[in-house]
């Protein structure tokens, strides 16, 4: 009796144990997952959740944009600028010399940095956006920001003159970086990064060009070529859909999946234009088109002479790389002596066009793309065309690949023998003789005033001249101050 | 009855326990599914009140702190690679446990231990805010608050006496606050060399353990106990001020300091090309070392002359001798105008053998553009000799260690140094002009640093340095930042931007401080000025360098790769040559011996370190002599400079013992130098007997054996009067490596050999005699044993690399190893305890 009680209740107890044990473990359990789940939706807040957390006692310091604020990486890079700057400088000098002389304008026969120092002033980032595009990437946006106060002289040799130090002065940067992370499963986790500037919104590059001991109109249109060569530069190089891929981490990657592909040919006929404005001070413009997608390749219809309503009829091959960011350009300018000056321009996204289909368009010419400081809204007049995309197969690909090879190739070879420049609009400006319009007035204002603050100073055998030069509008109204504390140029003195 | 009953009531009862433990646990826990599942995660916005409220206290801390900064979109970039995060450190860790496993299992007789599963969930660690920092010194400093709750599986298949079970850890949560301090910072990428991460907070930890399926965390206080026992672990190794160091560049390298001076001297040069209209040219050489900022320098100018001769010296320091080249460049000197380049010439350093003069007759180019058509005209030459001189080594790491350098030679002993370190200034800004430059005046003495041109926020880093009679304990340094513009009519050509005086008082106490101060007289401006007092006083130094060691774990081991290992045979035939040919086996293994003798088992202190090369240690009175091995070791070290110290003078004994015929000695590389130096006294006195022997040897952990064996290594050398007071040699060949020893010392006394106290006390101690007499009788015994005790000797206090060649630098492999064997060392102990109990059953 007594056995068969205590083995049931020894059962009872026994089972009971393994119940209260199973009790606390599904309770430390659910415990420690309730958790896990708190600190993840803790991870990513927004304003709606935050409100609800905190009720009325809302943080009123916190807010919540797109890009998300980064002071501590600021108040990290700050400290960090000064070893950054002296690493970054003998790399940059490194890296974008060969580009200066690959994208350097006929005319000039050497383009180098005799100086380069960063500064003090530390760029500054705005924010960052992270977000995932595609799978197995991760795509950072960062916000930058670069007022900075660095020492850029370059060293401009011409075919005719004599080396002549410009100064890049002024330089502000502000542009928002794409990094593109592609993920893999090795660690550091991460094959390859493709850098590049977006292109919504365009990057800004200002910079103030001066010369150190000599005069800017020693060599004619030197700032508009190193304005050409900065802005070629940029949107072939660097932004967007133009990229840089880096492999990392020696994880062998096939990174051609991220390279820059010809994606289909554009076989564009600029048909007509209507109601040219006039520029020309006697008879009529004589009108010419300039179509391009990217700065590299640019293709020139012959020129109409007289003609406000000119018929061209050309029918051109161009690439395109990416059809969702990319546009084709229409530019349309009055061949003059000296500097050509442009009637108008028209742009023409390529997410517009469907593969196959042939379509015309009839575009409005602007006077620039960038409507933001231009309050011209005057009609220039039309531009017709006839656009037909043809998107590539493999193979297609494959060849389109190889011909621009060859073509840059070709063109390299050309600029050698000095025949034809990466920039075709630049080459007629290197021809020319004197400034022109605009240019030309300015450079007469600063030769003048230059000339009498040299007076002051004693300094007569100085002149200097600024011109400020922004990449996203190729052309500008030509605002030149003259320079008259160049003592503090630190150039050396011609005696 | 009721007795009997009773009894049986009470059998009953345990067998009813059994069962019901038994069937309760097939009931209850067996049947459960012990797979992991993916936690739902709701928005927010729709959870109910109860459930906010339990989120309170997980508030992530920018939401309650101003200086607090929100890094979601770092948590947004971990959650999306995490899922590869996943697969490659869960790869890694398998890849590193598994030796570890196959190495341990043996010992506790378990078949088999593998993961069944090993995943690390699908959460992500996050970041609930991230705060830095901002001192004046070269570091980086943040803090994040990391939190990881994850649904990490992770479960073991143990297979031991025919049994399998299975242990699952699932639900780790950490939650840590590490400090990062990146310094210092570097001019090259990735601009610092260091990190160092410790906690600021005992991190909390919290898991489950599962052994067939039970959580044993769940039993009541074994979690907490577990937990603390973790947290106490940890702690005691990252608590701040305890930190993990990872270097990631080579200071030395990165910094660019300077590693060697070249001496040169421009004798003359030949035949060089006219250059002037009137008369021969004025030739002068212009100096230049690439990659550097410091100013060329220039030779004097010989007047009308094609075929000058100079013959002047100039130094130039070098900091890379792998890249940096030397320019020659030969210029006309003109009385107007610029003067003509006559021809130029390269000479890349690593051309040069250090410490060899060489006398260089070089081409004179028009420039160094290999393709130039013009370029084969004759230009004339420069003969020019060379002389690349490296500092030594230990200068060098010495000064990095230690940022207060002592002050130098010829310094008063009752006063001191001050260096002034002028660093920057911000907002300084002048009413016509602001070219900053900083005017320093102490005690009438006036510096003056470089001017900045048109900036606000100039940057100098110049120093200066006073010599002083006494500590300045009541003087004030004036400090002004001026600006002056050269521009001609202006009114005001000089101006004062701010200024500030401070007291040295302070300086003198603290030894250092570096500071930003606010300038009088001026808006906001602030300069940033360090000032160091540095005195003759070893033990401050001494002091100082002792308080680093403490704070800091040793991580930097030489790492052991196929280089360091090709380095280490280089550095064994160098031994072996020189030690063979100037017969130093000796003292290079009393070297080796001294230097590793030093060891403390229960303070970890001293040992095989490198330590003896420190002039505090090579002067204690047992070490006297020793300086010529030092020196010996030094020679080979220029020509594998990889190793380190205390890697070569293990190797160093060891081809010594291999080169006069006695035992091949396994050596394994990888010990870490250090600076420390133990105190005097630790080696053993030979006028001393048994009982101090055994005090000094047990201190170090070796056995009697150990003792009688390493004693025999007497077999080599002799005793000089000058070093240790006694005199002569043990054995009649002192030079060849043997059981001569022994043989003599049981013969007793003869003539002209030594027996030291120590040496006649292996004979009166019964258990030392035992060895003696076998090895005088057994030469192979002698060299087998020999062989092991100083292979653990040489050995103390150092844990060679074992498994893997892999070098593992990646923090997050190291945390995830650790995890591993954690959890491998829980499986065995858990499966002993398992045993254990079914044995009492």
């Amino acid at each position: 009796m007594g056995l068969i009680l205590g083995m049931v209740m020894g059962m009872a107890l026994g089972i009971a144990l393994m119940a209260g044990w199973r009790h606390m473990i599904r309770y430390r359990s659910s415990k420690r997952i309730s958790k896990a789940v708190d600190i993840k939706s803790l991870s990513s807040l927004n304003r709606d959740d935050l409100k609800k957390i905190c009720g009325e006692n809302f943080p009123e310091w916190i807010s919540f944009p797109v890009f998300e604020q980064v002071k501590w990486l600021n108040k990290q890079l700050t400290k960090l600028w000064p070893f950054v700057a002296d690493a970054a400088e003998a790399i940059i000098k490194e890296s974008v010399e060969p580009l200066l002389e690959d994208y350097r304008p006929p005319g000039i026969t050497s383009l180098k940095f005799s100086k380069l120092s960063l500064g003090t002033v530390a760029p500054k980032i705005e924010g960052i956006r992270v977000q995932s595009l595609k799978e197995g990437q991760i795509t950072m946006d960062i916000d930058l920001r670069w007022g900075g106060d660095p020492s850029i002289i370059l060293a401009v040799e011409a075919a005719l003159v004599a080396s002549i130090p410009i100064q890049l002065k002024n330089l502000k940067v502000f542009t928002v970086v794409r990094a593109i992370f592609q993920l893999a499963d090795e660690i550091p986790c991460i094959s390859a990064v493709v850098v590049a500037l977006l292109s919504e919104p365009k990057p800004r590059i200002d910079y103030t060009l001066k010369a150190v001991g000599g005069s800017l109109t020693a060599i004619p249109g030197i700032s508009d070529m190193i304005d050409d060569t900065v802005n070629s530069i940029i949107t072939d190089m660097l932004q967007w859909p133009h990229r840089i891929v880096v492999p990392i981490g020696g994880i062998p990657v096939d990174t051609s999946e991220l390279e820059l592909k010809p994606q289909g040919k554009l076989t564009v006929t600029v048909v007509r234009a209507n109601d040219l404005k006039n520029k020309e001070l006697i008879g009529k413009s004589d009108p010419y088109v300039v179509v391009y997608v990217g700065p590299m390749f640019k293709v020139k219809t012959k020129v109409i002479e007289d003609n406000l309503n000119p018929v061209w009829n050309q029918t051109f091959e161009l690439i395109a790389e990416d059809k969702e960011t990319q546009s084709l350009i229409f530019e349309v300018f009055d061949q003059d002596i000296g500097q050509d000056k442009r009637l108008g321009i028209a742009k023409l996204p390529l997410i517009e066009l469907e593969s196959e289909a042939p379509r015309e368009f009839e575009l409005r010419l602007l006077p620039s793309l960038d409507m933001l400081k231009i309050k011209d809204k005057k009609d220039r007049g039309t531009l017709t065309v006839q656009v037909l995309y043809h998107e590539f197969n493999k193979e297609e690909q494959l060849a389109a690949l190889e011909e621009e090879k060859r073509i840059l190739e070709e063109k390299k070879k050309l600029k050698e023998a000095g025949v034809i420049g990466s920039t075709m609009d630049a080459l007629d400006g290197a021809a020319s003789l004197v400034g022109s319009g605009v240019g030309m007035v300015g450079t007469g204002i600063g030769a003048g005033v230059g000339l009498v603050g040299s007076g002051l100073s004693k300094a007569g055998k100085f002149m200097g001249r600024t011109m400020t030069g922004q990449s996203t509008s190729s052309k500008r109204s030509g605002t030149s101050t003259p320079a008259n504390s160049i003592q503090e140029n630190g150039g050396p003195k011609p005696l | 009855m009721g007795f009997f009953s009773t009894i049986l009531g009470f059998c009953g009862f345990g067998v009813g326990v059994s069962t019901g433990l038994v069937i309760g646990y097939y009931l209850f826990i067996y049947f459960q599914p012990s797979d992991v599942k993916d936690p739902v995660i709701r928005p927010l916005v729709e959870q109910d009140s109860q459930s906010l409220q339990r989120l309170l206290p997980e508030i992530p801390l920018w939401v309650k702190n101003p200086d607090y900064d929100r890094i979601d979109w770092l948590n947004k970039f971990l959650e999306l690679m995490w899922p590869y995060l996943d697969k490659a450190i869960c790869k890694t860790a398998k890849n590193i446990a598994k030796p570890i496993i196959a190495e341990q299992i043996p010992k506790y007789k378990i078949e088999s231990v593998e993961f069944e599963e090993l995943t690390l969930g699908s959460l992500p660690p996050t970041f609930q805010g991230m705060k830095v920092f901002v001192t004046e010194e070269k570091e980086l400093v943040m803090e994040p608050s990391l939190k990881w709750a994850g649904n990490p599986n992770v479960t073991l298949g143990v297979k031991a006496f025919g049994l399998k079970a299975t242990v699952q850890a699932v639900d780790l949560q950490i939650f840590a606050q590490p400090r990062i301090t990146l310094k210092p910072l570097v001019p090259s990428f990735p601009c610092f060399a260091k990190i160092f991460v410790s906690l600021m907070e005992k991190p909390h930890v919290d898991f489950g353990l599962k052994l067939f399926g039970a959580d044993l965390m769940s039993i009541p206080g074994l979690y907490i106990f577990v937990q603390e026992l973790i947290k106490d672990q940890v702690a005691n190794m990252y608590l701040w001020p305890k930190t993990l160091e990872v270097e990631i560049l080579d200071p030395t390298k990165a910094m660019m300091r300077p590693v060697g001076i070249l001496h040169v001297k421009v004798l003359r040069a030949m035949k060089l090309r006219k250059k002037d209209l009137l008369g021969a040219s004025d030739p002068y050489v212009k100096l230049k070392i690439t990659e550097s900022k410091a100013p060329s320098k220039k030779t004097s100018v010989k007047h009308k002359n094609l075929n000058p001769e100079w013959n002047e010296d100039f130094s130039i320091v070098v900091k890379d001798p792998e890249s940096q080249a030397l320019e020659f460049i030969v210029y006309d000197w003109e009385q107007v105008g610029k003067h003509d380049k006559m021809g130029m010439n390269v000479v890349p350093l690593k051309e040069l053998t250090p410490d060899e003069p060489k006398v260089m007759t070089l081409d004179l180019l028009k420039n160094l553009n290999q393709n130039d058509a013009q370029d084969d005209k004759f230009r004339g030459q420069l003969v020019v000799e060379l002389t690349y001189k490296p500092f030594k080594e230990g200068d060098m790491s010495k000064d990095l260690d230690n940022p207060l350098q002592k002050a130098p030679e010829g310094t008063p002993p009752s006063g001191g140094v001050l260096v002034v370190i002028v660093h920057e200034a911000q907002d300084v800004e002048g009413k016509h002009h602001t070219n900053p430059y900083v005017r320093i005046i102490f005690k009438g003495e006036e510096r003056k640093t470089k001017q900045v041109k048109k900036n606000r926020d100039p940057r100098w880093d110049e120093e200066f340095t006073f010599v002083l009679e006494e500590p300045p304990l009541k003087e004030k340094l004036h400090v002004e930042v001026l600006s002056t513009s050269t521009r001609i009519g202006l009114l005001h050509p000089k101006e004062t931007l701010g200024y500030v005086n401070i007291s040295l008082a302070d300086v003198v106490n603290n030894k250092r401080i570096n500071e930003k101060y606010h300038l009088i007289d001026s808006k906001n401006g602030k300069v940033q000025i360090e000032m160091q007092w540095l005195v003759i006083q070893k033990i401050l130094s001494h002091r100082h360098r002792h308080q680093r060691l403490i704070f800091r774990i040793p991580m930097a081991k030489p790492i052991i790769d196929t280089e360091y290992l090709k380095e280490i045979e280089k550095a064994r035939r160098e031994l072996r040559a020189f030690i063979s040919n100037k017969n130093c086996a000796p003292i290079m293994l009393r070297l080796a011996w001294h230097d590793a003798g030093t060891y403390d088992v229960n303070t970890k202190t001293g040992g095989p370190n490198g330590s003896i090369r420190n002039e505090e240690e090579y002067t204690h009175g047992a070490n006297s002599g020793l300086k010529i091995a030092l020196d010996f070791c030094e020679q080979v070290k220029s020509k594998c400079p990889k190793i380190t110290y205390a890697d070569l003078y293990q190797l160093a004994g060891v081809v010594a013992v291999e080169v006069t015929g006695g035992p091949t000695i396994n050596f394994v590389p990888g010990r870490k130098d250090s600076n420390a130096s133990p105190k005097e006294g630790r080696l053993p006195d030979a006028k001393k007997g048994a009982p101090h022997l055994r005090e000094v040897f047990y201190r170090m952990g070796l056995s009697d054996k150990d003792i009688v064996a390493l004693s025999g290594g007497h077999t080599l050398g002799r005793a000089h009067p000058e070093r240790s007071g006694f005199d002569g040699p043990w054995t009649k060949e002192p030079l060849k490596f043997d059981n001569s020893y022994f043989v003599e010392l049981l013969k007793g006394e003869s003539e002209g050999l030594l027996k030291l106290p120590t040496d006649t006390a292996l004979l009166e101690d019964p258990e030392f005699r035992r060895y003696v007499e076998l090895y005088a009788k057994d030469e192979d015994a002698f060299f087998k044993d020999y062989a092991e005790s100083h292979k653990k000797l040489s050995e103390l206090g150092f844990t060679p690399h074992t498994g893997s060649k892999a070098i593992v630098k990646d923090c997050t492999i190291l945390a995830q190893s650790a995890v591993g064997v954690a959890v491998a060392a829980a499986v065995v102990i858990l499966s002993y305890l398992y045993e254990a109990r079914k044995k009492m059953k």
